[in-house]
């Protein structure tokens, strides 16, 4: 390492003259499906599953409700 | 290759189960009990329907003061979870992702410099690259990343381990910055350390944590406490001071209750990249913006969607050695909280979600309650004005031919004791902490203990000062969302912080206004409430001040943390690297 300016700017240079695809990330293509986070379900099961929240967070992961 | 066991499988949920039965009891025994209390006093001289909403008022801001008190107490109370740790060579491939948007190049890349020779420095042979994932919009900006990028590349000996990459489009925020980079190139490694740009972690602290991911199949994300660091101002010490000393006692409390069901914070995180690229495709929500579109607190339905599939997410609060910085004045502390209030409040779309474990609901109904909770004083505020003018003059003569006055009971002393037991719920959790500090000798790195209770109250009354002018701020956020309005995505203010007198000004002068306006209301319709009204009301009318004063720079030696004592080494390098940089910036802008 070395903290010479003459240097230094060839090294500053050398990401810009890079090209891109040199640069990036290696190309390793993974499937992220998208989640559902909204259902169209109506109101009231909606609404007693959240009456019943409390009671089944009180055993942590034993149980899910909505 | 050994493996540590030092927990039974299952006692975790005991643990938090019952650490939850413990917190949620205490907490709406308290608020019960405030609101009983504040209900006689209120009615003494007759029911009316605001003295019901003002007690409900009072139930749910007292439970919220409560929660967080029982939250404090199990912390000082619990011990650290035992954990599994791979004892042998690490196998997993890792990448630090650094995700940027318009920062400024010299200082991030300096970070990365700084934690790959950390990493190198212990001296254990371990698969781990850097990523870059530039968002930056701005071309000057953009061209600086690429040339410092260069120099990273040299300086590192990075080619092959070091990756830079910017999007044309910035779609999806950082979430999709991150979703960008797993579905092109997630598959070449295991895990994914997730920072931000103003993060740093020691190289020790980046490898127990992908020993801790490896060791445990099921964990999908481990985060850690990250502590703040570099912090100049008063307003930036006093919070650098808060989050070194107290967050502590908070995170060991929350890590007691959340049992599987852990945080993510966006940052200074580790995921299974296998976990996450199955379980956080995040969709747009339905609807226009603030509350449709893309998901901008995505961290906490990340982590909620992690457990939804059934992976650990879990908040190790023992990890050292990670670090962040923090907003320096008051002013870039509400736009960074304007983009968290509109995230929080987007999740009320979200909270009921298909399948999501109960804890994961609550945790994002604490996300959002922690914005509505400024209205709900706010309310209670306007409602006992509202009472005192409604309320009328006291009828001393209710009866009929009955020639004695009957004087309502005097109920003050009930209103000094809820006052000060409210007062108490605030207070009390970080007196514990000092006192667990002293006893325990952690004071020591605060100064001592003289030190550390000077500090304490210090940033007590330095809190005081400024909550009711952050309350304005959060206030006036979540009206914003309320209208649709949309905050967009200003880049963070990472720099010095200093304000002028006429930046304070023009960013508080508001606050004032309201803050004189209120106190004028109250003076009209209530005039026995101005007094009590005014330790809200003059730091509102005195914002302006108040910003600017708290955005100057600190004492020497005030608010001391740890860190001042002693420099971490990856703090120690960072800085090296960049006073080295910046040396070749200048000379180069002087060529």
């Amino acid at each position: 390492m070395t903290n010479q300016t003459s240097i230094d700017t060839k090294r500053l240079s050398l990401g810009a003259d890079m090209p891109a695809d040199v640069l990036a990330p290696p190309s390793a293509p993974l499937m992220m499906p998208k989640q559902m986070l909204q259902s169209g379900r109506p109101l009231l099961p909606r609404l007693i599953g959240w009456l019943l929240t409390p009671v089944a967070m009180l055993k942590p992961g034993s149980r899910r409700i909505g | 290759m050994t493996r540590t066991v030092t927990t039974k499988p299952g006692a975790v949920s005991y643990r938090a189960g019952g650490a939850r039965v413990l917190a949620l009891l205490s907490s709406v025994l308290a608020a019960t009990v405030a609101a009983m209390v504040f209900f006689i006093y209120g009615s003494a001289d007759g029911m009316s329907w605001i003295d019901v909403v003002r007690t409900l008022l009072i139930l749910l801001s007292t439970w919220w003061l409560a929660w967080g008190a029982a939250t404090a107490l199990l912390g000082l109370t619990s011990r650290a979870r035992p954990v599994l740790r791979e004892q042998g060579p690490i196998r997993g491939k890792t990448v630090v992702i650094v995700p940027v948007y318009n920062e400024d190049p010299v200082a991030t890349f300096a970070r990365i410099a700084a934690m790959d020779q950390s990493l190198r420095a212990t001296g254990t042979a371990a698969h781990v690259d850097f990523a870059v994932l530039s968002d930056t919009r701005d071309d000057a900006i953009a061209a600086a990343e690429r040339q410092w990028f260069g120099r990273l590349l040299a300086e590192q000996n990075g080619p092959g381990r070091m990756f830079y990459r910017r999007r044309e489009k910035n779609i999806g925020r950082k979430a999709g910055n991150i979703e960008d980079f797993i579905t092109t190139s997630g598959a070449a490694w295991d895990y994914a350390v997730i920072l931000d740009a103003d993060s740093l972690m020691e190289g020790e602290t980046i490898l127990e944590m992908i020993r801790r991911i490896e060791a445990e199949p099921e964990l999908g994300l481990l985060q850690t406490l990250p502590k703040v660091i570099r912090a100049r101002s008063l307003f930036g010490r006093a919070m650098q001071f808060a989050a070194a000393f107290h967050s502590p006692a908070f995170a060991r409390g929350l890590a007691a209750m959340q049992g599987r069901v852990g945080p993510f914070w966006g940052h200074n995180a580790i995921v299974r990249i296998k976990a996450w690229a199955e379980s956080c495709g995040l969709p747009e929500l339905s609807g226009r913006p603030p509350f449709g579109g893309h998901i901008l607190s995505h961290d906490y339905v990340e982590a909620a969607l992690l457990a939804r599939a059934g992976w650990i997410v879990r908040l190790d609060d023992d990890l050292q050695g990670s670090y962040e910085e923090g907003p320096e004045n008051i002013i870039d502390h509400a736009k960074r909280d304007r983009r968290w209030c509109q995230g929080n409040l987007q999740h009320s779309k979200v909270i009921a979600a298909p399948g999501l474990l109960p804890w994961s609901r609550f945790s994002l109904f604490q996300g959002i309650f922690a914005y509505l909770a400024p209205l709900v004083w706010l309310g209670f505020i306007a409602a006992s004005v509202a009472a005192i003018y409604w309320g009328g003059e006291l009828d001393y003569f209710p009866q009929e031919n009955w020639p004695f006055p009957v004087f309502p009971n005097d109920e003050t002393p009930k209103a000094i004791g809820l006052a000060i037991g409210v007062f108490g719920l605030l207070v009390m959790p970080k007196l514990l902490v000092v006192l667990t500090a002293i006893v325990t000798g952690r004071a020591r790195g605060f100064g001592g203990a003289g030190k550390s209770l000077r500090a304490v109250f210090s940033e007590l009354a330095l809190s005081s000062l400024y909550a009711p002018v952050l309350l304005a701020f959060q206030s006036r956020s979540v009206f914003q969302v309320l209208l649709g309005l949309d905050g967009g995505w200003p880049p963070n203010n990472r720099g010095d912080g200093g304000l002028s007198f006429a930046e304070a000004w023009s960013g508080g002068r508001w606050i004032s206004l309201w803050g004189g306006a209120g106190i004028a209301i109250t003076q009209v319709y209530a005039p026995v409430l101005t007094v009590w009204l005014l330790p809200v009301a003059l730091p509102m009318i005195a914002a302006p001040l108040v910003i600017w004063w708290t955005s100057r720079t600190a004492s020497p030696g005030q608010f001391q943390v740890p860190t001042d004592q002693s420099t971490p080494p990856i703090v120690a390098w960072h800085d090296a690297i960049l006073a080295r940089w910046n040396t070749a910036t200048a000379d180069l802008k002087y060529a």
